[in-house]
């Protein structure tokens, strides 16, 4: 009894302030801009109730965060992972036929 | 003669001081790191060309600090950043990348919440024992690249580059700024542009993929 009135509280909370804020369509830039500078502390109160509001933005962020450290280059360097896409025999002849011939013109 | 050839070859392998032997072992590695930055194929052949005879006449300059990979892929973003440069001759955004409604959609409802997203193209749950949002596997790794590039190209040319430039090599908003001439507001729209496309590419073709199938392309 006790956690329906508790969850029926927090439910009318959360139709009153998505009704006062901005929509996700308006408050989505802000997710985005919040990796690129310091929100100002009116932006952050805004997204921050939003976001309470809102399961579908709050995956959206989670989501960004993923993506962006899954596209993190895992060492490149040391992946013996194959080449995705490699050169066409023609370009290859002709890169070699232009080192060899700077090459040649440096001796 | 024959000796010392033996004695090179025994010797020489790992660095290679030949920028053809550089060619061999790395052309193929560089030509793909390059296009997975430019769409033009021929520009990234290019690239890896000038790439490489800019490593030969700084052959000396090589330090051996740092791998032979690492200090050719360096020299190899330097001239992708170049070329980004040269291409980005609109110091605004054209009205092609300024255009979000194709994105409109997603925020299109009948009832009294239109403005926020539409249950049918909100974030999906991507599970949280969901393998393929964990750290990747080297198999999956390659599937993941994949489909990412393929992602991409959704994109205008430019913004593919912003968020390749910002999340993959790990530029700053403004250097990113400079190399592509934009301001910044324009900067945080394409990067907007860029999340909001992805994200969705990405669940479609990735995280929510059926197994063994990279679905459709958006």
């Amino acid at each position: 009894m006790e956690q329906t009135f508790r969850q029926r509280l927090k439910w009318q909370a959360i139709l009153f302030l998505a009704r006062r804020l901005p929509p996700c369509k308006v408050l989505l830039p802000l997710v985005s801009e919040a990796r690129e500078r310091p929100l100002t502390m009116r932006e952050k109160i805004t997204l921050k109730l939003h976001l309470f509001t809102c399961e579908a933005c709050r995956r959206y962020v989670a989501q960004v965060e993923k993506i962006s450290e899954l596209v993190k280059p895992k060492d490149e360097e040391t992946s013996t992972a194959e080449p995705t896409e490699k050169l066409s025999d023609d370009a290859r002849n002709r890169i070699k036929a232009a080192l060899e011939a700077a090459a040649h013109n440096k001796h | 003669m024959r000796s010392k050839e033996a004695i090179n070859q025994l010797t020489a392998l790992p660095p290679a001081s030949d920028p053809l032997e550089w060619f061999e072992r790395y052309g193929d590695y560089l030509f793909a790191y390059a296009r997975r930055r430019i769409r033009d194929q021929s520009a990234a052949e290019d690239l890896v060309q000038e790439t490489f005879l800019a490593a030969l006449s700084a052959k000396q300059s090589f330090s051996g600090k740092s791998s032979e990979k690492t200090w050719l892929t360096g020299i190899l973003k330097h001239k992708i950043y170049d070329y980004f440069a040269k291409n980005s001759r609109h110091a605004e955004l054209t009205p092609e990348e300024a255009d979000l409604s194709g994105y409109n959609h997603l925020f299109e409802r009948d009832d009294e919440w239109n403005g926020h997203w539409n249950d049918k193209y909100a974030p999906a749950d991507w599970g949280d024992d969901n393998n393929r949002a964990s750290p990747l596997r080297n198999v999956e790794e390659d599937e993941f690249q994949t489909v990412f590039s393929n992602c991409l190209t959704g994109l205008p040319e430019r913004i593919a580059n912003a968020f390749v430039m910002r999340e993959v090599d790990g530029l700053t908003s403004a250097e990113i700024c400079v190399v592509l001439t934009i301001s910044t507001n324009n900067y945080w729209t394409m990067m907007h542009r860029a999340r909001l496309h992805l994200r969705q590419c990405l669940e479609i073709n990735w995280f929510c993929a059926p197994n063994g199938s990279q679905g459709e392309k958006v």
